[in-house]
């Protein structure tokens, strides 16, 4: 194990400072590799369909997700696996994730494909910037290009759970049945 | 390969080092690896959740009160967090206990119906068996999100991937001969990003009382003093580096009841202690 910090003292203090805004994202898997991480092997079609609004209520009804659904993405295989694609919104951020669906109805996974974030006006300007003195622009660079190892926060995965929910409705209520 | 899926209530990351050389193939095959990860880690949390009645824990919290005395078996990764749990309960002087479960802020209304033991209590026995002497009430949600960290990780190492990390929701683990930084999530409402320093081969962990409580629904924090049953409640957030992340998410709860960076038990686990206030 090494640590490295440039903080010598084991206490970091933060002051308050200035806002600046900050938005990030994280890419994982597209479209064509969450397929292949599912169902390797198959070959999936994108069906084109309107969800009716009834179901598009009923989702929304026992999920519990207010945000509409978009539809952007219903794939369907040759041996009967689904695989949809959806988005959630939360208070700070978007994340896009699939949801694999067997043929014999069972989720076969879930994986997030983008997670999109953003602050506004609540990350501290002045300390944000101190943070990367001594290491150039290129520290700072890499914050804003790379995705982040962050400790700190756990983010909550409840968005994304309720998220799978509604469209395990629309795979029982409408996809199942046509 | 970078992957993210929801799990343990959080985001689970994988990341994988792959460069031009590495081939198409080799990247399917590391896909197939980061589907045994995230198989193994959901297995850590079947098996321990406190929440799911059905779990291990559940039935041994109930098997404590019930027969006390009772002699029952583990799952041996059970068993390995229960020796590890124990460990930390003796060397931090029974600051770390993951056997008070029921002074949790959800269940301030059996805080005093048990006169319940902690960890110590259990006697751990051969062949993954143990003894339960006195009614305890284990939640090892404060230790098995590491476990689980560290399991995957051994994943990791049997299909001999070199630059590897696993990040579930704070807790991560880096291996290989890589330096990644790691940055602080300062507060969950977006406050500040904290660059902390390079991480190799090993490690980190963060309890913050920030984020286990909403203020606005008067909750209270999820860290709770073992030995008064009081919540820790203060606006600053405990790192911990460790060569596993099982013993940094451990002993990020001691840090966060004693706040002492200079107690001995961090040179014990070769750890290093960060607050930032």
């Amino acid at each position: 194990m090494q640590w490295y910090s440039p903080n010598y003292l084991a206490v970091i203090c933060l002051a308050t400072t200035a806002p600046l805004g900050q938005v990030f994202a994280k890419h994982y898997l597209s479209v064509d590799e969450v397929k292949q991480v599912m169902f390797s092997g198959e070959v999936f079609t994108k069906i084109d369909i309107e969800v009716p609004e009834l179901i598009k209520e009923k989702m929304s009804k026992e999920s519990g997700v207010r945000h509409s659904y978009q539809q952007k993405h219903i794939w369907k295989s040759g041996q009967g696996s689904w695989l949809l694609i959806d988005e959630v919104v939360g208070k700070h951020e978007m994340i896009t994730y699939a949801v694999g669906i067997n043929n014999k109805g069972k989720i076969q996974g879930v994986e997030i494909l983008e997670y999109n974030e953003s602050y506004g006006d609540q990350i501290r300007e002045k300390k944000w910037l101190e943070q990367f003195k001594g290491k150039g622009a290129t520290e700072q660079l890499r914050f804003n290009q790379e995705i982040k190892n962050i400790t700190g926060a756990t983010l909550s995965s409840k968005h994304v759970t309720n998220g799978v929910q509604r469209l395990m409705v629309l795979y029982r209520e409408y996809l199942s049945r046509i | 390969m970078r992957r993210s899926r929801p799990m343990l209530g959080t985001f689970v990351e994988l990341w994988i080092e792959e460069d031009r050389y590495t081939n198409p193939e080799q990247m399917a095959f590391n896909h197939e690896i980061g589907n045994v990860v995230y198989q193994q880690m959901e297995k850590v949390q079947t098996l321990m959740s406190s929440h799911d009645t059905s779990s291990e824990i559940a039935q041994l919290n109930r098997l404590s009160k019930a027969t006390p005395g009772i002699v029952c078996s583990l799952h041996p990764w059970t068993y390995e967090v229960f020796m590890i749990a124990q460990k930390v309960f003796k060397e931090t002087g029974g600051l770390f206990d993951c056997g008070i479960g029921q002074y949790s802020p959800s269940n301030t209304r059996l805080m005093n119906q048990y006169q319940e033991a902690g960890i110590g209590s259990i006697d751990l026995l051969e062949n993954y068996h143990i003894r339960l002497n006195q009614p305890v009430h284990v939640d090892l949600g404060g230790i098995a999100k590491g476990y689980a960290v560290d399991r995957g990780i051994e994943v990791l190492k049997n299909f001999e991937i070199k630059n590897a990390l696993i990040n579930a929701g704070g807790d991560l683990r880096i291996i290989g001969d890589v330096e990644q930084s790691i940055y602080l999530k300062e507060s969950l409402h977006g406050d500040a990003y904290i660059y902390m320093g390079k991480l190799k081969d090993g490690a980190v962990a963060t309890s913050s009382t920030r984020f286990g409580r909403d203020n606005k629904k008067g909750g209270m924090s999820y860290l709770i003093h073992p030995k008064t049953g009081e919540c820790i409640e203060d606006d600053l957030s405990y790192s911990v580096v460790a060569s596993t992340c099982v013993v940094a998410d451990c002993l990020t709860k001691a840090l966060a009841i004693e706040k002492n960076i200079h107690a001995p038990y961090f040179e014990t686990f070769g750890a290093i202690p960060i607050i930032v206030e």
